[in-house]
């Protein structure tokens, strides 16, 4: 059992953080905000959310062990707050399995959805809702229909 | 141990054997309101990132009308209020009451330092019409900003101001949602800070008994998590 400190069934015995330990915690995420910030000013580009993304984390993470005492506190507890970040990652997970993909053709129909609406994309929807066109692939030039 | 011929200490509400088991409840309670913290604000996070996957370069420009000097203040003032609020856990559970009346004073006087920042922003935002959703209308001086910072951002340094009026809005609107929904926790944190600081000056609070300190302190460590996230999120997008 992780909670190792309760030495007995009655009596609360946490864990105690010495102030030292605590310092050296917020003295980390003084650096790490640094480091996000110095990285926003080098201007990464492509690369500024995944890395923004990875230094925020670090410091959650921090944050999570030291500060809020994840590092003691019983695996039942973590389990179920860790769980509510697998349900973020799958409510963003599927959402975005949809709608970035909507731009590319549709193996089925061969049309183009609009990606930012999923009606079906200028010049190419509108002629094929009419009939006018079979609903048979017709992919262009190095596109895909898997 | 047991300060009453038919229960256990003070502090242990009838309905418990033992203090642990008391302790253990409210923690678990509290661990299972944090969860339900991340997924309220977890709608927040995926509009965010669709929205910016969608439209790159309007979040780049949104990110422009902020102040990021701004931003970096606020986060090292909340970084040292969640580690005043984790020093007044440790000085509760060591029974030392003024330490945690101190540290807790500290921790509100930093939200307090947050809002007043948050308050400046946000006035400037009220001042030039940049605001969410049917509300944004920005005045001459607010499409100069747009404008400016349009022509420094990436992937819209030459677009026209009105082709990207609608994505700009958008991002307004999600820096507003997200922004103003986290500066609720901190105002409902300052108040529950505030009774739980009153309750350890009235001396409710032993190194036997300090649980409303662990909870509150539990919260406000989630505030800071959130804005761990939002600040990168809305004020350093390249």
């Amino acid at each position: 059992m992780s909670h190792h400190d309760h030495n007995d069934d009655y009596h609360v015995r946490p864990h105690i953080s010495s102030t030292k330990q605590n310092l050296a915690v917020l003295f980390g995420l003084f650096i790490l905000t640094g480091l996000t910030v110095g990285a926003y000013r080098i201007h990464l580009g492509d690369a500024n959310l995944a890395v923004a993304v990875i230094i925020a984390t670090v410091k959650a993470s921090l944050v999570c062990y030291y500060f809020m005492h994840l590092k003691y506190e019983k695996a039942f507890n973590t389990l179920f707050f860790l769980g509510s970040l697998l349900f973020l990652l799958i409510f963003l997970g599927y959402t975005a399995n949809d709608t970035e993909y909507r731009a590319d053709v549709d193996p089925d129909w061969g049309a183009r959805v609009d990606r930012r609406r999923g009606d079906p994309a200028a010049g190419t929807g509108a002629a094929f809702l009419e009939g006018e066109f079979s609903p048979i692939p017709t992919l262009q030039e190095g596109e895909s229909g898997e | 141990m047991a300060t009453d011929a038919h229960h256990g200490p003070e502090f242990l509400a009838h309905h418990f054997d033992r203090p642990v088991q008391q302790f253990d409840a409210a923690k678990l309670g509290m661990w299972t309101f944090l969860a339900q913290e991340i997924l309220f604000f977890s709608g927040i996070f995926v509009a965010y990132l669709l929205f910016r996957s969608w439209y790159p370069e309007a979040w780049s420009l949104g990110s422009r009308l902020l102040d990021w000097r701004m931003g970096t203040i606020n986060t090292f003032v909340l970084l040292i209020s969640s580690f005043t609020a984790a020093q007044a856990v440790a000085t509760a559970q060591r029974g030392e009451r003024n330490k945690t009346t101190v540290y807790l004073a500290i921790t509100l006087i930093c939200a307090g330092i947050f809002m007043v920042v948050k308050y400046f922003e946000y006035s400037h935002k009220f001042h030039v019409g940049l605001l969410p959703g049917s509300l944004f209308n920005p005045t001459e001086e607010g499409w100069a900003e747009i404008a400016a910072a349009a022509a420094n951002s990436h992937g819209m340094e030459s677009a026209p101001a009105g082709t990207y009026a609608n994505h700009v809005r958008s991002y307004i609107g999600l820096y507003f949602m997200a922004t103003g929904l986290h500066g609720i926790h901190v105002l409902i944190g300052m108040g529950v800070i505030t009774w739980v600081m009153i309750r350890n000056i009235k001396g409710e609070f032993t190194s036997e008994f300090w649980t409303p300190v662990d909870l509150v302190a539990l919260y406000w460590h989630l505030v800071d998590l959130i804005w761990i996230y939002l600040f990168p999120f809305m004020y350093l997008i390249d």
